[in-house]
């Protein structure tokens, strides 16, 4: 039993690629899926809101937001050379770049930051008022995930989220309490 | 050689060591058990909820329960049995027999796979909590907009319905990721995805609908959330723009894949079963492959059928209407390969054979009362009533369950090593087919004649609803009979059955080439695998199937 047991590898016949790979790929269908049904519901909204602040209203100023946008999508070249050189085994190599994407993610949560912080404090704009909040939520949360899934989501950074009828309201509270939910 | 051995090694070992060894298994065999063990007790509280709702409609005007009692329990009971019943009986007979199929040591992830479990575990648990903390969700298990809304629901209930279904979502999600990966990669030697057995390629399929359909809903249920917690108005109608219709759609998308992600894998053990206990290769192994990839994709488009009440426009309405017939074809194919499998086979009656006959006859008539309500009219007439209660039971209990119930009998020997009672399940399934027959026959009468379903009580007026009533709650004592038929065989055959071997059936496929139960590394050694009836090969090596098979 012992040595046949221990060299039985097996699975000669199976897919090229690993099973982690497979089981990544899968997981990324779930979360495509998953932002499909963000983007379906932006569409059938889209349009809806019968109250403002419209997109135009909040959004004069793309600058923040592109910039952020840029160092999100940076952010992912820079650890795909950290991985490629701690493969090679580059130690300093691996380093520099890792504390690149810190950095560069860091940056993105700053811009993503004022960004908020604009919309929730001068537009009183929150997930109760109309529109915006929801997708702003799911792309900050999700960018933080490995990097494939990362570089999906900013796609659709700026989807948005329901109508909302009740009167411009409320001091942002929930909004705040958002951004902090966004990024844990 | 290995009957004998684990059972007195479990006996002499303390509790604490036995059950610190469950609680941190990766084994996908131990998984397995342990969802089936937990499926097995919520169907038992499942089943409860169901027969008190039953004993409050025996007659008119019966005041057992309150209506508000009675839409926590139509909820829970269609919540439990869908997700906390169904669903993990069949991801935990897949856990324990898909890798043993396709001679792998584990499933591709083994840690995310007691995850995926105690995920479920907790979920369930989580949302069963809310009878303590003040009552259960009272929304239908389709939860339908807005009743969810804060102002038609103001406690918690409905949050454990959403936060329970979500934990347990994810924990299914990592399920089907890990069976794609598994089934991908970890076949032996040999096994093109064109030999594996039916089983494995429609819990391949089953993954991929797992994998497509359950982030929607998890997507509808975080919108759902954020209505009732950070106020917005997805689908409080009360807010103009905002949409309950939407939610049906979101949910729908998700739910009628769901059917389908319950009924694949019982088709998938009826195509085990029926082959082995009619002694013939299945009849057109390519055709049911295929038909199952023909279903997984018209699955993801006929969601609406479950809205035609609510008045689309007429294009949507002809549109689902005909993919949902469409659908019935692939259905129909694999019904006829079954058939056409039994069609001149030496036939042996022994239980999971006697279930997967009860499952055939009861699946046709839920299937041809599906096609029925695939009519646009026919459901425009029959909508609520306890006509579309007939129809999803017939195919979720005398299809979906029987075919579990046949697939348990099948399995249970290489689970436990030991064979359970023929005689018992002789029983067991009589009880249970007359049962289920006369709990939900009468349904569809007392639905064409105007019952509507999720009512609490009807009125004397009614003396016409009243005898098909009478007779549905009778059917629940026969059932009620028959399973705890079923919980004692399984007790009796645990103590006393009689060894099982490592191949009771004379079966074909790999999990029958090892020890019942399996070693926790399941084989020794694992054949090359030449042909869809890798053990056949091995047991006439005169008459090897590779020799008939070209692809
Ligand atoms: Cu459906």
């Amino acid at each position: 039993m012992s040595a046949e047991a221990t060299t039985h590898a097996g699975h000669a016949s199976s897919l090229p690629i690993s099973h982690e790979k497979v089981g990544m790929i899968s997981f990324l269908v779930t979360e495509a899926a998953f932002f499909t049904t963000l983007i379906m519901s932006y569409l059938y909204y889209i349009g809806k809101s019968k109250t403002g602040p419209q997109p135009a209203d909040v959004f004069e100023d793309i600058s923040v937001t592109i910039i952020s946008t840029v160092l999100l999508l940076s952010s992912s070249i820079t650890v795909h050379l950290a991985d490629g050189a701690f493969k090679k085994g580059k130690h300093s190599v691996f380093v520099r770049f890792w504390f690149l994407t810190i950095a560069l993610g860091v940056a993105f949560l700053v811009g993503t930051a004022i960004e908020w912080h604009g919309l929730i404090f001068e537009h009183d704009l929150t997930i109760a008022t109309n529109f915006f909040r929801h997708d702003l939520f799911h792309s900050g949360r999700f960018s933080r995930f490995p990097r494939d899934a990362r570089r999906a989501d900013d796609e659709y950074s700026l989807l948005s989220g329901p109508v909302a009828t009740r009167p411009a309201r409320q001091d942002g509270k929930c909004g705040v309490g958002f951004v902090v939910l966004a990024f844990c | 050689m290995a009957i004998a051995e684990p059972e007195s090694a479990i006996v002499s070992r303390p509790l604490p060591s036995i059950l610190h060894e469950w609680v941190t298994t990766v084994d996908h065999k131990k998984l397995g058990i342990m969802y089936i063990i937990a499926a097995f007790i919520f169907l038992v509280i499942g089943g409860i909820e169901a027969a008190l709702m039953r004993w409050q409609l025996i007659r008119p005007a019966e005041e057992i329960l309150s209506p508000d009692t009675f839409n926590q329990l139509f909820t829970m009971h269609g919540t439990t049995m869908i997700f906390f019943v169904v669903m993990p009986l069949l991801i935990g007979m897949a856990n324990y027999v898909v890798p043993l199929m396709i001679g792998a040591r584990d499933m591709a992830f083994p840690r995310l796979n007691a995850f995926s479990f105690w995920l479920y575990l907790f979920g369930a648990i989580f949302t069963y909590y809310s009878f303590i903390a003040g009552g259960a969700p009272s929304i239908g298990w389709f939860a339908y907009a807005p009743l969810t809304e804060k102002a038609f629901s103001r406690d918690s209930s409905t949050d454990y319905w959403i936060l329970g279904l979500l934990i347990s979502g994810i924990g299914t999600v990592g399920g089907g990721v890990n069976f794609i990966a598994t089934i991908l990669c970890l076949r032996a030697p040999g096994m093109k995805l064109s030999k594996v057995p039916l089983f494995v390629w429609i819990i391949l399929w089953t993954a991929f609908l797992i994998v497509v359909a359950f982030p929607p809903f998890t997507a509808a249920q975080i919108m759902l959330l954020f209505d009732r917690h950070l106020g917005s108005h997805f689908f409080d109608t009360q807010s103009p723009g905002a949409s309950a219709l939407f939610w049906q759609h979101l949910f729908w998308f998700f739910g009628h894949p769901e059917v389908y992600i319950l009924a694949l894998p019982a088709f998938g053990m009826i195509s085990e079963v029926i082959p082995v206990f009619s002694r013939k290769v299945i009849f057109g192994y390519e055709s049911v492959a295929m038909a199952t990839a023909g279903i997984g994709f018209i699955s993801l488009g006929v969601w609406a059928h479950h809205m035609f009440s609510v008045g689309m426009s007429r294009p949507l309405d002809i549109y689902f209407s005909g993919a949902t017939f469409l659908i019935a074809v692939p259905t129909g194919i694999k019904m006829f390969n079954w058939l056409a499998t039994m069609y001149g086979g030496k036939i042996i009656l022994k239980t999971p054979m006697l279930f997967a006959l009860g499952f055939l006859s009861m699946f046709l008539i839920g299937g041809l009362t599906g096609i029925m309500l695939a009519a646009q009219p026919v459901t425009e007439a029959v909508t609520d009533s306890y006509f579309v209660v007939a129809h999803f039971h017939y195919v979720a209990f005398g299809g979906i369950l029987f075919a579990i119930m046949a697939g348990f009998y099948y399995w249970f020997p290489k689970m436990t090593g030991k064979i359970l009672n023929e005689s018992l399940g002789v029983w067991n399934f009589w009880f249970l087919l007359v049962g289920f027959n006369l709990t939900f026959g009468p349904m569809h009468i007392s639905g064409i004649l105007g019952m509507p379903r999720r009512v609490y009580t009807y009125h004397m007026f009614r003396p016409e609803w009243e005898i098909w009533n009478l007779l549905s709650t009778l059917g629940v004592l026969v059932q009620a009979i028959a399973f705890a038929i079923f919980f004692w065989n399984i007790y009796v055959s645990l103590r006393w059955g009689e060894p099982a071997g490592d191949d009771p059936w004379d079966a074909w496929t790999l999990e029958w080439a090892t020890t019942s139960p399996p070693p926790v590394y399941n084989f020794e050694t694992v054949p090359e695998v030449k042909s869809r009836r890798p053990l056949w090969d091995l047991k006439h090596p005169d008459d090897p199937d590779w020799k008939f098979e070209h692809f």
